[in-house]
C-alpha cells in the first residue's frame, strides 16, 4: 500500500532507509550488550570476582531473533503482522529479562561491600586507661 | 492494518527493561572508571542511551492509534505514520551508538 501512495523518494526515506535504520539499531543495540558482557570478561579475569560474562553474552542473543523477524518482514511489508510482532517482541522480551539479570549481577559484582559498623564495644577499649 | 496491544504491551515492557539494564550499565561503567582512577563522563552515555531508547517507544507507540482507522485515500496519515517510524528506529540506533561508544571507549582506555 505505501509504495503506491508515497512518491519514489519519499518511499525511500521513510520506508527503505527506516527498515535498515531499525534493524542496525536492534543490532547495535545487541553488540552494546555483548561488549558490556566482554567489559565484564575483563573484570573477571583482572579481579578474580565471578561476574557471569558468558550469561551477559548470551543474553541479547533475542535481539538477533528481534532483528531478523524485522528483516523478514520489513521485505515484504511496511510493518510486522501480528504473528510476527508476537514472535519478536517475546524473543526481545526474553532478551531484556535475561539482560536485565545479568546488568544487576554485574552491578552487584562492582560494587564495594558496605564496611560493618564498628562495634559499640571497640571505642571504650580504644580510650586512655586511667 | 491489524495490530495486537497485547503484543505491543510486551514490546513496551521489553524495551523498558533494556532502559533499566543500559541505567545499570551505565552505573557500571561511573564504578568501573573510578576503579581505573580515569574521571570522565562517558558513563553517561548509556543512560543518555537509555532515555533516547525510551524516546524510539514512544514514537512506537504514537501511531498505533492511526492503524486500526487507517484510511488509504489521506496521506497526513500515512505520512504521520512514515515520519513516526522514521524518528523511532533513528532513536534506536543513536541510542545503541552512544552505549557502543561509551562502552568502546572504556575497553580501548583498559587495553595495552
Amino acid at each position: 500500500m505505501f509504495k503506491l501512495l508515497l512518491y519514489d523518494s519519499e518511499y525511500l526515506w521513510f520506508v527503505t532507509v527506516t527498515n535498515l535504520v531499525s534493524v542496525a539499531g536492534s543490532v547495535l543495540l545487541w553488540v552494546t550488550c555483548v561488549l558490556f558482557g566482554l567489559i565484564a570478561r575483563k573484570y573477571e579475569l583482572v579481579l578474580r570476582k565471578k561476574t557471569n560474562w558468558q550469561f551477559m553474552i548470551f543474553a541479547p542473543s533475542g535481539i538477533l531473533f528481534f532483528a531478523a523477524i524485522q528483516i523478514w518482514a520489513y521485505s515484504s511489508q511496511v510493518k510486522m503482522n501480528v504473528v510476527q510482532s508476537w514472535i519478536a517482541y517475546a524473543c526481545f522480551l526474553a532478551s531484556g529479562i535475561l539482560s536485565l539479570m545479568g546488568a544487576m549481577r554485574f552491578k552487584q559484582v562492582v560494587t564495594p561491600a558496605k564496611k560493618p559498623a564498628a562495634a559499640p564495644s571497640a571505642a571504650p577499649a580504644s580510650a586512655p586507661a586511667k | 492494518m491489524e495490530i495486537s496491544i497485547p503484543a505491543e504491551l510486551v514490546f513496551a515492557i521489553a524495551v523498558a527493561l533494556f532502559c533499566i539494564s543500559l541505567y545499570y550499565y551505565g552505573r557500571v561503567l561511573k564504578r568501573l572508571l573510578a576503579i581505573i582512577r580515569r574521571p570522565s563522563v562517558i558513563w553517561t552515555l548509556p543512560i543518555a542511551g537509555s532515555i533516547l531508547l525510551a524516546l524510539g517507544a514512544l514514537f512506537h507507540f504514537i501511531p498505533l492509534a492511526i492503524y486500526p482507522q487507517l484510511d488509504p485515500s489521506r496521506t497526513d496519515q500515512l505520512m504521520m505514520i512514515c515520519q513516526n517510524r522514521t524518528m523511532e528506529s533513528s532513536f534506536i540506533f543513536l541510542a545503541g551508538l552512544i552505549s557502543i561508544l561509551a562502552g568502546w571507549t572504556y575497553t580501548r582506555w583498559t587495553s595495552r
